[in-house]
């Protein structure tokens, strides 16, 4: 079997796997990649394979194929202009940013056109797994897979991200808080797959923060909070998007309680305010138990806080 | 094309390999078992501890996290790529000269890391090394000695850099 010539090959090697034997194919459109999903019904993507392999290792999934979507392409980043579609997906005069399913964790973590366009996904992409992992995860697959404890299902739905599914019949768009139904569940059909990621770029006076809390850096976090806001020119909060992941079986979207809180409108935020804010997490978070829900309360105090400084920065400087 | 067995080309450690793998093999025991190049570890196989760490297209991945067959095309550097016995390589160096080690088994993995830590990072920050170690886990010497020596490793080289 080796041609690497090494005379350290041990015979006995093909004793040592450890996944269940499964079938593999190399889809390179996305085409093939639904042909191949359909013919069998336990068949399952493979993106980055970063939450599915371990399941697999660990026996708690046996697909009997797997589709690796990777030669398909499906990492573009790119910064899309709006501004002259009064239909956009997003409303007229906006930018957006339509990412690939297989862009990487990393990608999102370190490019700067992410950073400048969704500064809150960038802030949560550093706190999913670790350097290794972020380098093969995906943030359709992260998505897809839709484990209550991951960052970016969350981010999605904060910024209202639609997503582009497609199967045997055709592309769909479906709007990312619509995605996760449940623990690991999403309204994707089996031979249905993610292939991009759009999300509404960020304006001018812009803040955004991710906030979480994890027994060790990397692990999965006990609770997460993602704010994302914008100032008017006068400095008041003009809009405010705020999701939570952790605290029960899909992303918790917290914009409305803290609008109800009174953080939209204010132009600075005292430790009043912000307490009022952490009640009304708290009072939001009704499906964990009163630890985690203190603890996002907390959470999203604290991002709200970082948030609005890194807004109040931007808007000052655009005025310098 | 659907097959219980692909045939695999990539480039390890600078030089050419073609193999008949399963696919169901992980770049993990691809490495060890197929190749011999033991100095890969296998330690929780399920992506949690790090020793499997290597660079796949030059990032740091888990070796255990990735089909072989699915690094069919990539060019593979584990740590036997990196110094001898005689030259160590400056992490490796490091890391000796900070006793960073105790029993070894996390080491080649944490050598990995910091080797792409670097790379993207000439002079990272205690901080940053902190948190690129994340990700491997080490249960005897434990990392103050490991972060002196990357945050050395990458100080050196930045003050040679800037004497050239």
């Amino acid at each position: 079997m080796c041609h690497l010539g090494l005379d350290r090959c041990r015979p006995t090697a093909r004793s040592t796997v450890k996944l269940p034997p499964f079938e593999y194919v190399r889809a390179s459109t996305t085409a093939e990649a639904v042909a191949a999903l359909a013919a069998d019904e336990d068949a399952k993507v493979l993106a980055g394979g970063q939450s599915l392999l371990p399941l697999m290792s660990l026996r708690l999934a046996h697909p009997t194929v797997l589709v690796d979507i990777g030669p398909v392409g499906l990492a573009g980043v790119e910064v899309v202009d709006d501004s002259s579609r009064r239909d956009g997906p997003l409303g007229a005069g906006a930018r957006s940013i339509r990412l690939g399913a297989l862009v990487c964790h990393r990608v999102l973590e370190s490019d700067p056109v992410v950073a400048e366009a969704v500064p809150l996904l960038a802030a949560a992409a550093r706190y999913v797994g670790h350097p290794a992992t972020r380098n093969r995860g995906t943030l359709g697959g992260s998505l897809a897979h839709a484990d209550p404890a991951a960052e970016l299902p969350a981010v999605a739905v904060a910024l209202g991200a639609t997503a582009v599914a497609v199967g045997p019949t055709g592309a769909r768009q479906l709007a990312c808080s619509t995605l996760a139904e449940g623990y690991f569940t999403t309204c994707l059909a089996p031979d249905e797959i993610l292939t991009e990621v759009r999300f509404p770029a960020a304006g001018p006076r812009h803040g955004a923060a991710w906030c979480e809390w994890a027994p060790r850096t990397g692990d999965f976090a006990e609770a997460g909070v993602g704010i994302d806001l914008d100032l008017d020119g006068g400095g008041a909060v003009a809009r405010l998007a705020a999701a939570a992941c952790s605290v029960g079986p899909i992303p918790l979207d917290l914009g409305p309680a803290l609008a109800a809180a009174g953080v939209v409108g204010a132009t600075s935020l005292p430790p009043a305010l912000l307490r009022t804010a952490a009640r009304a997490t708290e009072a939001a978070t009704s499906a964990a138990s009163a630890d985690k829900a203190e603890l996002t309360g907390l959470l999203a105090a604290r991002a709200l806080a970082i948030a609005f400084e890194g807004a109040r920065k931007r808007r000052a400087e655009a005025r310098a | 094309m659907t097959t219980m067995s692909s045939v695999v080309e990539m480039v390890v450690n600078a030089r050419p390999v073609r193999a008949e793998v399963q696919p169901r093999t992980t770049l993990l025991d691809f490495l060890r078992d197929e190749l011999g190049l033991t100095g890969t570890h296998a330690g929780c196989e399920q992506g949690a501890c790090g020793a499997c760490n290597v660079l796949l297209d030059g990032r740091v991945v888990r070796a255990c996290l990735v089909l072989t067959v699915a690094a069919s095309g990539s060019e593979v550097t584990t740590v036997e790529h990196l110094g001898t016995p005689d030259l160590l390589h400056p992490v490796q160096e490091a890391l000796w000269r900070h006793h960073g080690l105790q029993c070894g088994y996390c080491t080649p993995g944490i050598v990995m890391t910091a080797v792409d830590l670097l790379s993207r990072i000439s002079a990272p920050s205690d901080a940053q090394v902190r948190e690129a170690l994340s990700g491997n886990l080490c249960r005897c010497t434990g990392y103050a000695g490991m972060v002196a020596a990357i945050v050395e490793a990458g100080r050196t080289r930045d003050e040679q850099a800037g004497v050239e």
